[in-house]
């Protein structure tokens, strides 16, 4: 009888012990920790990109992770191993927050003519700094007076591509009013496309907030949305990032988190601002 | 192109870890605390970059003033995750400033590994106060491991706060293992009333009460 041999490669297979080795380089890259529950999750991406770039197992995988000069098989895992679900004017009473509380805080103590710095981190595909251009432009009168920068950064850089598209589908602009919709969307087949002049007002950066050589750069916001990301971090990483988010942010400067998250279990550096629509924290002012 | 020797270079061909390390540390010691902060949370992302880097934190923590620069350093090294880092920080743990030890008991907490390391020289200190406070992060350990430590601390820690502190441990996450050397501790601190009401209430909740 004659043997049917078969000319494909084996499918690698990954260890208990590289789980864990992975998990832990990982962790160190960008403050994720996955639980062993997640284990299929990562095996699956991890076989597929050891497919992907012709490694023969996940030992010459791993060297190529941690020694390929430029990070770019890095970011491609890092890409492909983070959440990036949201849509537009989610948990919209933050925005509510920003433009009734908020900004009138922040321009009641302003004593420069210089413009006003928001920062969405992680940006996802856009939805929430785009959220924040629309919100502001319908419902913020103080834009007249102030000039208004926006940057939205995130660790995956096919979401931060998604995101200057700002194409999206219908699902992610359910709630969006029906008169934003016509103002500042146009129908492009089953989808919505964002237009030009709100898109060119949020400028896309990519950022490992877990990475203090990245963070150098992101300096004097007056606020920043980091909602939903603390959230995949463990207790050490939280506190790191909410140490490095202090340093992104003006004196007296405001971080929203999200509705499940509490700064007061990560870090007692902010002091809390209870506004009517929501409670954010604050930086205080330093002494030197 | 002919190769070039070192001395011909225009500058050198690497950062010496010397120099990074001396900038670094002028920005521990700057006027800015902001500067400070990022000072202590480069030496903590890039440890193996900068050997100095525990000792240089552990020294700006014991100086530093400002709480948020306290936090940026105790976060670094408990990144940082070494026996050293451990070791600089237990050093804090009967430290005169209360706050500078709690910082230093949270950390330990977060460093399971290099607390175990290091567990078995603060257990045997000459302080019976680092000892209590060993004694309070022993639930830190692996699984399983906290109690052993702690039924040996009962048979032979003479200081009745020690004992206190490994009870009062011992009541949230021993087992029947404990009951024993529970009932032995009341015999050996038979004049000590809260040694006597502490492992009561013990055995009671491991389910080995009288």
């Amino acid at each position: 009888m004659s043997r049917i041999e078969s000319f494909d490669p084996p499918v690698p297979a990954i260890t208990v012990e590289e789980f864990h080795k992975f998990r832990e380089f990982f962790y160190r890259k960008t403050g994720i920790r996955f639980e062993d529950s997640k284990r299929y999750f990562v095996d699956k991406r991890l076989i597929d990109r050891i497919v992907q770039t012709g490694c023969d197992d996940f030992r010459s995988y791993y060297a190529l992770l941690r020694f390929e000069t430029g990070g770019a098989e890095l970011q491609q895992l890092i890409n492909l191993m983070t959440v990036n679900e949201t849509y537009f004017l989610r948990e919209e009473y933050q925005f509510k927050a920003l433009v009734e509380s908020i900004l009138p805080d922040v321009v009641a103590r302003k004593r420069d003519r210089q413009p006003i710095r928001i920062w969405c981190v992680p940006s996802s595909s856009g939805e929430e700094a785009y959220s924040i251009a629309m919100y502001l432009l319908e419902r913020w009168p103080g834009l007249a007076d102030w000039d208004v920068e926006i940057i939205s950064s995130d660790i995956d850089t096919n979401m931060i591509a998604k995101a200057r598209i700002g194409r999206y589908s219908p699902r992610a602009v359910q709630y969006v009013p029906r008169d934003w919709l016509r103002k500042y969307f146009s129908r492009t087949g089953d989808d919505y496309q964002l237009c030009a002049s709100i898109r060119q007002s949020v400028e896309f950066t990519r950022c490992n907030i877990s990475e203090a050589a990245d963070m150098r750069g992101y300096r004097d916001f007056d606020l920043i949305f980091c909602r939903n990301l603390l959230i995949y971090f463990d207790d050490l990483s939280r506190k790191a990032a909410a140490e490095a988010l202090y340093d992104a942010l003006k004196p007296e400067g405001f971080l929203c988190l999200g509705h499940s998250e509490s700064m007061s279990r990560i870090s007692s550096l902010y002091r809390v601002r209870k506004f009517p629509e929501a409670l954010v924290y604050q930086k205080p002012k330093e002494v030197q | 192109m002919p190769l070039r020797l070192a001395c011909e270079r225009p500058g050198p061909a690497f950062a010496l870890p010397d120099a990074v390390d001396s900038s670094l540390l002028a920005g521990l010691h700057a006027a800015d605390p902001a500067a400070r902060r990022r000072a202590a949370r480069d030496l903590g992302s890039d440890p193996a970059g900068h050997p100095q880097s525990v000792a240089m934190l552990a020294d700006r923590l014991v100086a530093e003033q400002q709480r948020s620069v306290r936090d940026v350093i105790v976060t670094a090294m408990t990144r940082i995750a070494s026996t050293d880092a451990a070791d600089a920080l237990a050093r804090l743990l009967d430290h005169h400033d209360a706050e500078l030890r709690g910082l230093a008991a949270e950390a330990l907490r977060q460093m399971p590994r290099a607390l175990r390391a290091i567990m078995p020289r603060l257990l045997s200190s000459a302080s019976a106060d680092v000892r209590i406070q060993a004694i309070s992060l022993l639930d830190a350990l692996p699984d399983g491991e906290a109690e052993t430590v702690l039924i040996a601390i009962i048979k032979r820690e003479r200081d009745v706060n020690a004992c206190a502190a490994a009870v009062d441990l011992l009541s949230q996450i021993g087992t029947s293992a404990a009951a024993a050397p529970l009932r032995r501790l009341r015999v050996r601190f038979a004049n000590h009333p809260f040694i006597q009401f502490a492992a009561e209430l013990a055995l009671n909740r491991i389910g080995e009460g009288s």
